[in-house]
This record gives C-alpha cells, sequence and structure tokens, in this order.
C-alpha cells in the first residue's frame, strides 16, 4: 500500500468480507478475508463473525455451496430467516434439495460466502 | 429522507462527524480494513487446533456452540500492528437513527448490544469505528490471539458472567465428539465429563 489513494476507486467495488469454509466435521476455514471466527450452530448451521464491522447490517450476503456427486439434488446456502445479518456477523444454513427431499439441513465440504457492503 | 434531516444540533455533528473520519481513514489508507488487506500476502495463516465451545444462556435449548477462530485472523494477531485492541471493540459505539417516518430516535449503544440486537430495528445508523481505525497492537501469542478472538466473538454474557454451572471453554478440536450424528444434542457438560472434567 504505497500509495494509498489508489485504493480508493476499488473499494467501494470489492468484497469486503469472503469465507471458504469447510462446514463437516470441526469447522476450519480453507481461505478468508476479514473474517475472525466462525461457530457452528448445529447441523448445517453456521455463523461468521467480521473483523472489520459493516456500516450497518444491510450489506449483501452471496453464498454457494460445493455439491456432492454421489447425490443427485442441490445444496444450498440461505441467510437465517430468524437472525439476520447484523453489522458483525452473520448465520446461515446450508441445505439439501432433490426430487424427494425437501431442504433439509446437511453439512457442506465447502460453503462458500462474501459479503459487499459499506465498511465501519 | 436523510437522517440529518431529523437530526438537530449536536446530534447531526455527530452523525456528520463519523461519516468524514471514516471517508478520512479511508484516504488516508489507516482504515482498519486497510490495514487487513496490505498483510494478505505478508501474513501467513497459522492453524490452531483450539476451540471455544459454549451453550447460551439466553438460549438454554439450542444446542452447544463451537467456535472456530480464523487460521487468516490468528496470523495477524501474531503479526500485530493490524488489528486493534479488544478494549477498541467493545468500545465502538453506534449513533442510531431509527425512524418511523416521522420522527428519529438517536441512541449510543455499544459494541456487544449493538451485535446482538442493533439488526431487528428499522432506520439507519452509522458506527463510531475511529478507536479501531486509529489504534494497532504489538504482536500476540497464539494463546493472547485466540483469547482476542473468543472475547471480540463470543457474547461477554456466555463467559464474563459466573454461574453455577460452566457455559463456556476453550479445548481442542480432538476433544470434540468424533460423530455429528447426534450434533443437534451436544451439550457442553457432555464435552467436559467425556475429559474428566467435573460440569
Amino acid at each position: 500500500m504505497a500509495n494509498s489513494a489508489k485504493w480508493l476507486p476499488t473499494v467501494e467495488g470489492t468484497a469486503k468480507a469472503w469465507s471458504n469454509l469447510d462446514g463437516v466435521g470441526t469447522i476450519a476455514a480453507a481461505d478468508d478475508f476479514n473474517v475472525a471466527s466462525y461457530t457452528d450452530s448445529g447441523t448445517g448451521n453456521y455463523g461468521v463473525t467480521v473483523a472489520n464491522d459493516f456500516a450497518s447490517g444491510n450489506y449483501a450476503i452471496n453464498g454457494t455451496a460445493q455439491n456432492n456427486s454421489s447425490s443427485s439434488g442441490s445444496r444450498n446456502i440461505e441467510v437465517n430467516e430468524d437472525t439476520v445479518p447484523t453489522t458483525g456477523a452473520y448465520n446461515f444454513y446450508s441445505s439439501f434439495v432433490n426430487a424427494t427431499t425437501n431442504n433439509t439441513r446437511v453439512d457442506v465440504a465447502a460453503a462458500y460466502t462474501s459479503c459487499f457492503g459499506d465498511l465501519a | 429522507m436523510s437522517p440529518t434531516e431529523f437530526l438537530t444540533g449536536a446530534q447531526a455533528t455527530t452523525y456528520l462527524q463519523y461519516r468524514e473520519d471514516r471517508a478520512r481513514a479511508l484516504e488516508s489508507g489507516t482504515h482498519y480494513w486497510q490495514r487487513i488487506a496490505a498483510s494478505r500476502e505478508k501474513v501467513q495463516p497459522v492453524n490452531c487446533e483450539y476451540v471455544g465451545v459454549w451453550e447460551d444462556p439466553l438460549s438454554p435449548d439450542q444446542p452447544l456452540k463451537v467456535t472456530s477462530p480464523s487460521g487468516r485472523c490468528l496470523g495477524e494477531l501474531m503479526a500485530g500492528g493490524i488489528h486493534p485492541s479488544i478494549e477498541a471493540h467493545w468500545g465502538a459505539q453506534v449513533l442510531l437513527v431509527s425512524q418511523d417516518g416521522r420522527h428519529a430516535v438517536v441512541e449510543q449503544i455499544d459494541a456487544p448490544k449493538m451485535r446482538r440486537e442493533l439488526a431487528p430495528l428499522v432506520g439507519e445508523w452509522v458506527v463510531d469505528y475511529r478507536r479501531c481505525h486509529a489504534e494497532t497492537m504489538g504482536p500476540l501469542t497464539l494463546t493472547q490471539a485466540v483469547e482476542w478472538v473468543m472475547k471480540k466473538d463470543v457474547p461477554n454474557y456466555v463467559w464474563g458472567v459466573k454461574r453455577n454451572r460452566p457455559y463456556f471453554a476453550i479445548i481442542r478440536r480432538d476433544q470434540l465428539p468424533k460423530s455429528r450424528a447426534f450434533r443437534k444434542c451436544w451439550r457442553l457438560r457432555d464435552v467436559l465429563q467425556q475429559m474428566g472434567m467435573a460440569a
């Protein structure tokens, strides 16, 4: 960061935090940015706490999950309806859906999330 | 409608001052987030065998929670010069401008309350994060770094209040149950009893 002014045009459009979380077994991140810790709150129920908080809870969260090639269906990431994002943390569920299974919570081998918004 | 239209005098000044100070920190390259970004290519992640296990006294029916520190965050804490002290995080305040279309409620609340209770409130707010931008710590040991993360991310009413049984412990990863078949039934007392500790 020799010339910090060059950062300014890019700050608005960049992900302020992202994570690649291994949610099977005792959770651990493969890699992340601006994340302080992860919390496993049950099967398919994860929390991410950022280091530098956001200015409000109105930031955008994107999430995808790695699928398991041995099962036909999809694994999804959804932000918890009962714990909406706060300035410093967000929670999400990972679930499995196929023709016979309706949105069952499962642990996923990789949960990818990224956040865009204004920083505190 | 801008929040400043609801505010008068000192309130509006404080609101605008937070925003100006944040912009100034970004321009000067001293913003907390910029320090984290700049360290990315210099600091290596640290593998940590410890996790925090805790139950929420406010939600006693919830299963045991397991908090695992980010290896990158631990590396940054051990390198020093990037993260502010835990007191700076706790001291962060928010100026809340909650509006119902006719009037605003302006309130300053501290960081732990902000994390727990701010989200359901409707309105606009700005976080006073100036101390986090201005202050950095020196290098920490791994033990100190894990403690910093737990004190920041586990609610202080879990670990900071003495109760008639443990609600929080830091243990090694291999001390957690191997099978996750009954993950939603995990309780702290079971983990501690398995370790031979009274719960």
